[in-house]
């Protein structure tokens, strides 16, 4: 039974099959039982007074008394309902997506019956009062109903399903569920803070967060040497030159000039390498049905999301700078650049990626600024984000491979599935020991409870910072 | 290993691991999509208070087994499923109880009756085709209350003033036209100003 021909029991709440449904424009109130009740107080009436029962008529009276009150009252138009998400998650409730339905009831209705549901979760049902007016004869006041689901997914989202009927005294007339929803809402990742980030072989430019071996402006002292071509002329130490003149000449007469060379100051350029090709759960059994991962538990693209939005922070509030290149898609790259504009966009273009349909093979390697520092956000679960990590290697750039893959969960699968897991998890093992062999550093971004060697993230990316990488 | 790699074997692996399934669903069910209500109680225990309601009927009722069996069916069809048409198809049971096992007239059992059965209609007509887990707002069922007490209010003096009329071996129609008018007109003047801010 669709929503459009009414009734609770036929709709379908599975998530998965959720469609866009546009407002009914042929919504009317039928009447619903009324006859019935009618009828069988009418038969409890006549009995009554054929039979001198008085008290049997007043059995019937309060059932009369009420539907023809409720028939005289009934609605005659329908409420305004609507289904908005918030923008921000509830307030001190992290890790919650947040609605408000606003309902302002037609007169004559006495409550709203509701069904919300939502993503992973159960759908929860309600009946809700009318909200009072300020002052008897103003109009209907609006009500605004919260609702909320808990979830650490991140991206585009489908929240929200809304079902509601609009409730006549004593049900003397229905109308058909009207369905409202979804409710598309983006879900920006989470970053974390870090300490220390490794940076690129190469440093450029002449300006920025970092130091360089470069002469130039801005950094520390390099040396003071005689005044030559190029050099600012507040540059001159005047009192290095004042006193080499009074060593070298009698007469105290500056005959050259003594200049205070500093080392320049340089930025990195940091690309980062999002794989937004697959989107896999902890639990293998749901690798064949995205819909079924727990919003509680979060997926490969969502370590992806927050890991890569955790290193354009990190880097852009530095002072570096910093693009963005999606393997899912062959869209032109975000060039590397700095300030907050760029870490709106990054964030915008982190939280947007996606899977769409077939991953579309890539034979060319994506060519990236040179002398900047690739990190590659990937479950490398296939050969092609490893190959082009080892191709960039190759070429010189420092190249640091984040492990997106969820901490795996395999119990409770067919014995097929446990072999087809093992297989892929020994092939994925060796193409990453492929990777830490051409030189590509590793890190992984899930922390695994189960293994004690592991080192968590700000650890590993203060070891990758403090260590010397050739080209 | 031999005999999971059985057709057999296959099965009864694809049935234990949907046991193994529905007993983590337990363990770990689906967490409730979260409505912010005001003070509510699950509907569940509205129904609950329409079996306490039928009961009180039946036991001051006193029928006999035969018609304690019909009216629990009736009562059971009314709590699985209270909508308007099954809380007057109650009344009507009842009252078809009562006709043929009366109490006595004025009797406490008449008022009890008159009040815990229009009771459970004015529930079951209130809270039709909720769902059990479903939460009701306390707010939502005021609107109905004004309307049970008000009719308590008119229906309760008459059924008084006719047996006692009855008593007094009076002609009662005439007093059946009076007091249909006099209902008539208490209800368009009193229910309105019980049910609340809609006019």
């Amino acid at each position: 039974m669709s929503p459009a021909t009414g009734g609770w029991a036929g709709l379908d709440a599975d998530y998965s099959q959720w469609q866009r449904h546009e407002p009914s424009t042929e919504l009317h109130w039928h009447p619903s039982t009324v006859a019935a009740k009618v009828a069988l107080a009418g038969v409890l009436l006549v009995v009554g007074v054929l039979t001198g029962r008085v008290e049997l008529a007043g059995l019937a009276l309060p059932l009369l008394l009420t539907v023809a009150w409720g028939w005289s009252r009934r609605p005659r138009g329908f409420g305004s309902v609507t289904l908005a998400a918030r923008l921000s998650s509830s307030a001190g409730e992290p890790g919650r997506l947040a609605g408000d339905i606003t309902w302002t009831p037609a007169p004559g209705v006495e409550g709203l019956q509701v069904r919300v549901s939502g993503p992973g979760h159960r759908p929860a049902r309600a009946l809700l009062a009318v909200p009072e007016p300020a002052a008897p004869g103003d109009d209907p006041a609006t009500r605004v109903v919260p609702v909320s689901i808990g979830s650490v997914r991140t991206g585009r989202r489908a929240v929200f399903l809304l079902d509601r009927v609009e409730v006549a005294p004593q049900h003397v007339v229905e109308h058909t569920v009207v369905r409202r929803g979804p409710v598309e809402l983006t879900v920006l990742p989470r970053a974390r803070s870090l300490r220390e980030v490794p940076l690129p072989v190469r440093l450029q430019g002449l300006t920025g967060p970092h130091g360089s071996r470069r002469l130039g402006e801005g950094g520390d002292l390099h040396d003071v040497n005689l005044f030559g071509p190029g050099d600012r002329l507040r540059r001159i130490d005047w009192r290095v030159t004042t006193r080499r003149a009074a060593q070298t000449a009698r007469d105290g007469t500056i005959a050259e000039l003594y200049v205070r060379r500093t080392f320049a100051t340089a930025d990195a350029a940091v690309m980062l390498v999002l794989d937004s090709r697959d989107d896999v759960g902890p639990d293998i059994g749901t690798w064949d049905d995205a819909s079924r991962v727990r919003e509680s538990e979060p997926t490969s693209l969502d370590h992806a999301r927050n890991a890569a939005l955790t290193f354009a922070r990190r880097y852009l509030d530095a002072g570096d700078r910093v693009g963005l290149e999606d393997l899912g898609r062959l869209h032109r790259p975000v060039a590397p650049a700095g300030g907050r504009r760029q870490l709106q966009r990054l964030t915008e273009r982190i939280a947007r990626a996606e899977p769409e349909g077939e991953p579309k093979p890539r034979r060319r390697v994506p060519r990236l600024p040179s002398g900047a520092l690739i990190m590659v956000f990937s479950t490398f679960l296939d050969d092609d984000a490893a190959r082009f990590a080892t191709v960039w290697r190759t070429a010189g750039h420092r190249v640091v491979a984040v492990d997106v893959l969820p901490v795996l969960r395999t119990a409770r699968v067919s014995e097929q599935l446990e072999v087809a897991h093992r297989i892929i998890a020994m092939e994925r093992a060796d193409r990453l020991g492929d990777l830490v062999a051409a030189g590509v550093e590793l890190v992984a971004w899930a922390d695994d409870p189960r293994d004690p060697t592991a080192l968590p993230v700000s650890a590993a990316t203060a070891l990758l910072a403090r260590r010397r990488v050739r080209r | 290993m031999r005999f999971w790699s059985t057709r057999l074997g296959a099965r009864v692996d694809v049935v234990r691991r949907s046991l193994l399934g529905l007993r983590d669903d337990l363990r770990s069910p689906l967490p409730t999509v979260r409505v912010t209500t005001r003070t509510a109680v699950p509907a569940w225990a509205v129904r609950l208070l329409l079996v306490a309601l039928g009961v009180t009927a039946l036991v001051a009722l006193q029928p006999g087994y035969r018609a304690v069996v019909v009216l629990t069916v009736v009562l059971g069809v009314l709590a699985g499923r209270p909508t308007g048409g099954t809380g007057a198809a109650w009344c009507l049971g009842c009252g078809v109880g009562w006709l043929i096992y009366p109490s006595t007239a004025l009797g406490p059992v008449t008022f009890v009756l008159l009040a815990v059965v229009p009771a459970a209609y004015a529930l079951a007509s209130t809270v039709g085709r909720v769902p059990l887990l479903a939460r009701i707002e306390l707010a939502a069922l005021r609107p109905a209350l004004r309307r049970y007490l008000g009719t308590q209010l008119i229906s309760q003096p008459l059924v008084a003033g006719a047996v006692v009329l009855r008593d007094r071996q009076l002609d009662l129609l005439p007093v059946a036209v009076a007091a249909a008018a006099m209902a008539a007109v208490l209800t368009w003047v009193v229910l309105p100003r019980l049910s609340g801010p809609d006019e």
